[in-house]
């Protein structure tokens, strides 16, 4: 991997150049719609040289989740329109991580998803350190880290001034060469100086989950019946469907038709009743327990069996947006300590 | 290349009416449409929605292709006020079909009920194309009343033909009616005669049949993996992506729908 150092003035330049080339669509801190008491969030907006001084990298993903750039809420699949490239700044690890379990469902098998396919061919993603955590967040004790290592055409490791870039693929290569009077050599200081940040990010992220223990539930556990403990974690539970909603490991849609065999597509969510429902009215998860427990046994079993990895990320979305307050961590703890 | 969501139109050609709420539908496809016996389409109403569906007819018909529907929701009601000359889209074959390699020299003991009976008929009507691959057939087929049986004028032509036995039951009916015998269609199993330890099974049926159907076959002595069975789930793509068929770690799209009952007896949520 090709290494090198921007500083911030270039780096906006570097910015300015893509804009027109692509839809480019970075961070932006979002004020007034942030709930009360939770923690300041970021949007994405489309980048152009009017807001180009206000874009931020963000300290931590936002909420809005990454799957929406190449799965949206909904979208016509048949025919389905070919979109102008985009470029996406500020991609956090946890998100990487995402796209890794999205590009398994929809590219893996035997078939290709044209239209999450055509997307993700017309994606440059600009990867970022994430340089705090939020509370919720929980990458580390989950098979991740904050910081990018894979999946990114750049990343970015924010440094005083500017940011140690690394070049992963040949779109990023070509990224940089074609803009190369703007990028420097890294030197050992500002590699040095990044390392220093990841290791207190990653010790952050440690701290904040230093109270959950379920190293040892994911995979085995959790394929326990446990239905009193499904009961117990679902009470408050009204069935909103947002927390799969904002996970961007959910790949579940509903097909849609329309006039000349024309399709959509929308997201579906295992915790709605009538997911599973077939004609005639048999259910498989008819309770809102048992379409609870489905959701770990897909992060943490199954999907764990398909491609050897879980499809949960730590990211701390779910955590966020549940009107009840129910946390994974605390559900994955107690599965863990059997209680 | 084509998008995977794309239908063919398909000309409805012939409705035959099978029972009250069971009718089958020949279909011409505008392009040329090839199966394997238990593989399943997604049948499209223009507008309105997509239902699976695994075709009734022999993969060796190849001009035309039956499907036979329950009434059963939206989109079998809409389905069954087609009329001749109607257009519908299909898509697929999809799914892992019946291994019939795997079966040959062998009894194939068949225990199908109700609608399940539509693709253990594209099965049958495989079997019988290569009737000489197979040492015996025995079809025990179960329905709620004589009036609910399927393809009623085609058993007749079974009847006929050698190496092949039809046992069949009705659950109730008026005392009289019905010269054949009468109960659960898992009754039929204790009359069948086949060599057990060259015997394979194939089943396909509502839920509970499918339950207590594998479970008495596994009391009679079959092997796990010797067992068939054609699961139904909410197959909605076809293609092991939206995840509504999910059935543990399967896709029932796309790994099954037929799992010999070895592969999925553990999981929860098998038989709901």
């Amino acid at each position: 991997m090709e290494i090198r150092y921007i500083n911030n003035n270039n780096w906006q330049n570097f910015l300015l150049n893509q804009i027109g080339k692509y839809n480019v669509f970075s961070l932006f801190k979002q004020g007034d719609a942030v709930p009360t008491g939770r923690q300041a969030d970021y949007n994405y907006a489309m980048l152009s040289a009017e807001n180009l001084k206000d874009t931020i990298l963000g300290k931590y993903r936002p909420i809005v989740p990454i799957k929406s750039f190449f799965f949206p809420l909904s979208e016509k699949i048949l025919p389905f329109n070919k979109k102008k490239p985009q470029m996406i700044v500020g991609v956090k690890a946890c998100e990487l991580a995402h796209l890794r379990i999205l590009d398994a469902m929809f590219l893996g098998g035997e078939y290709k998803d044209p239209v999450y396919e055509e997307a993700r061919k017309n994606t440059v993603l600009i990867s970022a350190d994430c340089t705090s955590a939020k509370d919720c967040c929980f990458c580390s004790v989950i098979e991740g880290a904050p910081y990018p290592t894979y999946g990114f055409d750049i990343n970015l490791r924010p440094i005083e001034n500017g940011f140690v870039v690394e070049i992963l693929s040949e779109k990023g290569k070509e990224l940089v060469e074609s803009n190369g009077l703007l990028f420097q050599p890294a030197v050992d200081d500002h590699i040095a100086e990044s390392e220093k940040s990841r290791v207190k990010v990653n010790e952050l992220v440690l701290k904040i989950n230093k109270d959950f223990n379920f190293a040892k539930v994911l995979g085995e556990a959790v394929k326990l019946p446990r239905t009193d403990l499904w009961k117990d974690v679902t009470k408050e539970c009204v069935e909103c469907g947002g927390c799969r909603f904002v996970c961007s490991t959910c790949y579940c849609f509903l097909i849609g038709e329309q006039k000349n065999f024309e399709k959509f597509r929308l997201w579906d969510a295992c915790q709605f009743k009538g997911y599973a429902r077939v004609a005639g009215g048999a259910n498989p998860r008819p309770t809102k327990e048992k379409r609870y427990k489905n959701l770990y046994s897909c992060k943490f079993d199954y999907r764990r069996q398909n491609f050897g990895f879980y499809a949960c990320t730590g990211c701390g979305r779910c955590i966020e947006v549940c009107p009840a307050e129910i946390d994974i961590r605390k559900v994955l703890s107690r599965i863990e300590a059997h209680e | 290349m084509k998008n995977i969501y794309q239908p063919i139109k398909s000309e409805v050609l012939k409705i035959t009416d099978e029972s009250s709420n069971i009718k089958t539908f020949t279909l011409k496809p505008v392009e040329k449409f090839s199966f394997v016996t238990g593989q399943f389409i997604e049948l499209s109403l223009d507008g309105i929605g997509e239902a699976p569906f695994t075709p009734s007819s022999s993969p060796y018909q190849t001009e035309t292709i039956d499907v036979t529907i329950m009434k059963a929701g939206y989109v079998t009601e809409k389905l069954h006020q087609l009329k001749k000359g109607a257009l519908v889209g299909i898509r697929g074959p999809y799914g892992k079909g019946y291994p019939i390699e795997e079966m040959f020299d062998k009894e194939v003991l068949i225990l199908g009920g109700g609608v399940g009976m539509a693709p253990l008929r594209s099965f049958l009507l495989t079997l019988v194309h290569n009737i000489e691959k197979f040492k015996k057939i025995i079809l025990c087929y179960g329905a709620k009343s004589p009036e609910d049986i399927i393809y009623k004028s085609e058993f007749e032509k079974w009847n006929k033909i050698k190496k092949l036995d039809i046992l069949r039951s009705v659950d109730k009916c008026p005392v009289g009616v019905w010269k054949e015998s009468i109960g659960v269609v898992t009754c039929l199993l204790d009359k069948a005669k086949f060599d057990l330890k060259n015997a394979v099974s194939i089943v396909c049926g509502p839920p509970i049949m499918m339950k207590f159907g594998a479970r008495k076959l596994l009391e009679l002595g079959f092997p796990p993996e010797k067992i068939y069975l054609s699961m139904e789930k909410n197959m909605s793509c076809g293609l092991g992506k939206c995840g509504h068929c999910q059935l543990g770690p399967y896709f029932v799209c796309k790994d099954g729908p037929v799992f010999t009952y070895d592969k999925i007896k553990d999981l929860e949520e098998l038989w709901d």
